[in-house]
């Protein structure tokens, strides 16, 4: 009778009580930060917040905004750390710089790295989907090498791509967009070229610094639009003017509807409580943010969406954008109060407060 | 430090080299294209553009248009003093309509205001109005004295109304034309009064309005009627059995523009992003919509005149552009049968155009 074989003694430095400690309370963190953006910093605006936005809504909204960012960095991890394997010390006892995602990389199961790749193929703008592949390839350990034996598969690889992205790429030339067309042509020029092979030991540590900090600086850097990304949704109130006025809009975040008045965080700071009676309409409007960049479709796909988002758009074409989204027409007047419809004190004594047009 | 860098890349095979400068040109991609989308520009938008233009603050949009244009843009004798975009009708309105929208104006804050062909540009001048859907040619004079345009978004040649019962045939020359001396009837300061004075006939007679010209024509009081064909198309259709149109040799080609203040920029590349966005989306685009409800009822088939170049602005709605032009294809082969059902009025709105027949 043989033994089963020991386990092998897998490089985890790091013990599971912190990992889900950041997993469960990072969300949670940037969540009540967001509150705060979202609020312009003032602190009563956001106890208002956190009164009226829900746990569930909130992290709901989180996912959506962040699971981009959250697959990006652990498929850098992965990417880089399957690169600058080589750069791990013959026995890993405790995190070194030098080889920190090596080590995150070893260390993490399988099924973390394909759930990674998978929201990131989801997630990811159709535009990046390129260098993802890349970053499979580098994660995989999958590259052309003459030593591995014939490359069909991946000349077969090569040709399907070309034939599915070839005609987009044409056009973002044809339409001048440099960046979509380095992202379309340099990562399969790059995986070609060996960029998804480990890189040597010699240069491992060096590469393995410069590349996390850089990542690291990028992953910073892309937190703070996403804490400035809006919790509520954007909207505008059409507000009725009192003694005949014109209606004017109110454009911002609808924070909370009682039966009374409707909470509104105006788009350039302050809540206003306005009278349900004095609403005449309520708009959805996109959020400035969304605007697109390049003018390219992949399969009726816009670039800059991401497969859940054009599937979605397909599924559901979006409605045309209202006019009273548009900035121009001038909004109601911050503190202009609203008087009631029907005076009660008498209009001698009172002079009816009037609405700035 | 770099010189032991150096030595250790040296020493690697070719293959590993180029190996290790693939994968820092990957990392040098992500950064260089990753910090560019973090500090990339967000003023180029139609939004910001609008904040900047003389529209801000505006509550209404006030347009200078022509009232007495059938088809192109017309209200009732009895509704002239209206200004409601819901009392007119033809295609000018329905590019005015969607140019509202896309300008952020609801239907009801838009204001038509009627002008006259000679007042067009002082209209504007003068800040009666904001922007002018009135027939007007883009000619460099106009645009170096009067106003800046926007466009083009309609090309016409001039042509002739006749009464059906005149002798000429189906082409006249100008020389003919100029040979009806007092009995040729023009809008004074048109295009076409400016042509007939370019070949030297003076004798004719410009009045202020279109509907004048078609009176007297129908009067006796003129033989013929010289302007734009798009406008006399309207005439023509109103007044089926009594009129015709006959073709003029004149190699000229008017392209009338939007016409803005001189000094709002901002506005016209706006409007002028409205026109190429109509012009991207083809078939599904406002100007096919206007043709197809109005001059595409008496004129032939047509497509958006291609407009001049603008400054591309981002805009919320580029995205939805995916579904015009991933189903362009579908026109050109014989995919029409699976066209969802998003695409069903244009196709309705091409049979009627072939099925037409002269009114």
């Amino acid at each position: 009778m043989t033994l089963p074989a020991p386990p092998p003694v897998a490089a985890r430095p790091f013990d599971r009580e912190s990992f889900w400690t950041v997993a469960v309370g990072l969300p949670a963190l940037v969540s009540v930060l967001r509150l705060w953006a979202e609020a312009g910093g003032d602190l009563e605006t956001t106890l208002l917040l956190v009164a009226n936005v829900g746990p569930v809504n909130l992290f709901a909204g989180l996912v959506v905004t962040a699971t981009w960012l959250v697959s990006a960095a652990l498929v850098a991890i992965f990417a880089i750390g399957s690169l600058t394997h080589a750069a791990l010390p013959p026995t890993a006892t405790r995190l070194s710089w030098t080889s920190l995602f090596a080590q995150l990389a070893v260390a993490a199961p399988s099924w973390l790295r394909i759930i990674a790749f998978v929201l990131a193929a989801l997630t990811w703008q159709l535009l990046y989907l390129p260098l993802l592949i890349l970053a499979a390839c580098a994660a995989f350990g999958q590259y052309p090498d003459r030593n591995r034996g014939r490359p069909t598969g991946w000349i077969v690889a090569g040709v399907g791509y070309l034939v599915l992205l070839g005609p987009v790429a044409v056009r973002a030339a044809l339409g001048g967009y440099l960046v979509p067309l380095a992202y379309l042509v340099l990562p399969p020029v790059l995986l070609a070229l060996g960029a998804a092979r480990p890189v040597p030991a010699s240069l491992a540590r060096p590469f393995a610094a410069i590349a996390q900090g850089s990542t690291l600086t990028l992953v910073l850097l892309a937190v703070t639009p996403l804490l400035t990304t809006p919790v509520l949704p954007r909207g505008v109130i059409i507000v009725t003017g009192s003694d005949g006025a014109p209606a004017q809009p109110v454009r911002g975040h609808v924070i909370e509807v009682n039966d009374a008045t409707t909470a509104v965080l105006r788009a350039r700071g302050g809540v206003e409580f306005i009278p349900n009676d004095r609403i005449a309409d309520r708009i959805l409007c996109p959020d400035e943010g969304e605007a697109a960049r390049y003018r390219l479709w992949v399969f009726g796909l816009h670039i800059e969406d991401s497969i859940l988002q054009g599937v979605g758009r397909f599924h559901r074409p979006a409605v045309p954008l209202d006019p009273r989204c548009r900035p121009t027409v001038p909004e109601r007047q911050p503190g202009a109060g609203f008087s009631p419809v029907e005076p009660t004190t008498p209009p001698s004594t009172t002079p009816p407060s009037t609405t700035s047009r | 430090m770099l010189t032991n860098l150096r030595q250790r890349f040296l020493a690697l095979p070719k293959r590993g080299r180029v190996a290790v400068l693939a994968a820092i040109a990957a990392l040098l991609l992500v950064v260089s294209t990753s910090a560019w989308g973090l500090v990339a520009p967000d003023d180029d938008t139609i939004d910001a553009y609008l904040e900047q233009s003389g529209l801000k603050n505006r509550t209404e949009l006030r347009v200078g248009v022509l009232k007495d244009q059938p088809l192109l843009s017309y209200a009732e004798p009895q509704k002239r003093q209206s200004t409601r975009l819901a009392d007119h009708s033809g295609f000018d309105v329905e590019i005015i309509r969607a140019l509202a929208a896309y300008l952020g104006f609801t239907e009801n804050s838009v204001r038509l205001i009627d002008t006259q062909v000679q007042n067009r540009g002082s209209d504007l001048s003068n800040d009666l109005v904001d922007v002018v859907v009135a027939s007007f040619s883009m000619t460099p004079q106009r645009e170096e004295e009067e106003v800046n345009f926007a466009g083009p978004y309609l090309t016409s040649k001039p042509e002739v109304l006749m009464r059906a019962d005149d002798r000429s045939g189906e082409t006249i020359s100008i020389y003919e034309l100029g040979k009806r001396g007092e009995r040729l009837c023009t809008v004074g300061a048109s295009t076409s009064d400016e042509a007939l004075r370019r070949s030297g006939i003076n004798n004719f007679i410009g009045v202020a309005t279109g509907g004048e010209c078609v009176d007297g024509l129908l009067r006796g009081k003129y033989d013929a009627f010289m302007l734009d064909d798009v406008v006399l198309a309207g005439y023509k259709a109103d007044h089926a059995e009594q009129l015709k149109l006959v073709d003029l040799v004149l190699n000229q080609n008017e392209k009338w523009g939007i016409a803005v203040a001189n000094d709002d920029e901002p506005l016209r590349q706006v409007i002028g992003n409205f026109l190429l966005d109509s012009y991207e989306r083809r078939e599904n685009g406002a100007w096919q919509r206007a043709w197809n409800r109005t001059l595409g009822r008496v004129l032939s088939d047509r497509r958006q005149p291609e407009p001049d170049p603008y400054q591309r602005l981002r805009d919320y709605r580029d995205r939805i552009q995916a579904q015009a032009q991933a189903q362009a294809p579908l026109h050109h082969g014989a995919g029409l049968a699976g066209s969802p059902p998003g695409r069903t009025p244009v196709v309705r709105a091409r049979s009627v155009r072939r099925s037409r027949r002269p009114r």
